[in-house]
């Protein structure tokens, strides 16, 4: 319970950072970066300490950050104008 | 002698989600069983319909960004127009009633049942103060003439949350009828595996919420 407490200190400690980022005045694709950036890690840090993927076997922990980073990635891509669909 | 090795495999597979379901495996059996790939935290089933959701709800995003590119005064007049203040309140909350249930899980599998219960109940509320906050923040849109068929950015942004609210609400019943079943003494420290079921269903909801919050409320127009 207490690496469960740790973890979500973390994370609402990274959505505070996000939103607080989101007021900041930086280059806009630094401001994208870090939002999704953030975004990612929450994401990682409740499927592998909550989901208890951790315990999982190596495919899903593969599969899940495969998943997460190709997202970001994506999303970064598209919020710069970068990629049209 | 291949296929007729894999039809065994097959068999033995079922055979063991069966034990694994009625608790009739050691706990350095169950341990064992999560390192195979057919067994992740909640069984694969569940696991296919976050597979799914998940994939289906980025799809959303990247439709939601793209068409922020083709319309960008559109998107950037209109995000100004939602509640960050509540958007991040409400991830504060998945956030807390996916620690809540994390712990409820923790508790079970130490045989603390009315301990499990009320960290249910707990994860249960956080999923009615999302719904109730979610709720103001859709009236408050409808009172200003923003509905689902308002604008392009108004039609993504009711299918996006408006799914997840959904979402939400199933994974909250979900959450307290089990609550009560354990109560009643339905699950214990060697057979719950439903209890992992609805925590997976639970924290997908936090998964999908973490990516639709920066995406529709906080990036930049």
């Amino acid at each position: 319970m207490k690496r469960n407490t740790i973890v979500w200190l973390i994370l609402i400690a990274l959505t505070a950072a996000s939103v607080t980022l989101s007021h900041a005045e930086f280059r806009r694709s630094y401001l994208i970066a870090g939002i999704l950036g953030f975004a990612l890690v929450k994401f990682l840090g409740v499927a592998f300490q909550f989901m208890e993927i951790r315990t999982a076997h190596r495919g899903w922990k593969i599969l899940l950050i495969l998943f997460g980073v190709s997202f970001t990635v994506l999303a970064y891509a598209v919020s710069r104008g970068g990629v049209s669909l | 002698m291949k296929p007729v090795k894999h039809l065994i495999y097959r068999k033995c597979s079922w055979i063991k989600f069966y034990c694994a379901r009625k608790g009739l495996f050691q706990d350095s059996t169950m341990d064992n069983l999560r390192k195979d790939f057919l067994y992740p935290p909640g069984g694969i089933l569940i696991w296919i319909i976050i597979s799914l959701e998940v994939v289906t709800f980025a799809a959303g995003l990247i439709a939601f960004l793209v068409t922020g590119q083709s319309e960008k005064e559109l998107f950037a007049l209109s995000r100004p127009l939602l509640d960050r203040n509540i958007g991040w309140i409400n991830t504060i909350v998945l956030l807390t009633g996916g620690l809540f249930m994390a712990n409820a899980i923790h508790s079970i599998r130490e045989g603390k049942r009315k301990s499990s219960s009320l960290w249910m109940i707990a994860a249960g509320l956080a999923g009615i103060t999302f719904l109730v906050l979610k709720c103001v923040e859709y009236s408050s849109k409808l009172k200003g003439g923003h509905d689902l068929g308002s604008d392009s950015f108004f039609t993504l942004y009711w299918l996006l949350t408006g799914f997840h609210f959904l979402h939400v609400a199933l994974a909250t019943v979900i959450l307290l009828v089990l609550a009560s079943k354990v109560q009643k003494g339905k699950y214990s420290k060697k057979s719950h595996l439903d209890l992992e079921t609805a925590g997976s269903f639970w924290h997908m909801c936090d998964l999908i919420w973490l990516f639709i919050f920066p995406v529709v409320y906080l990036l930049p127009g």
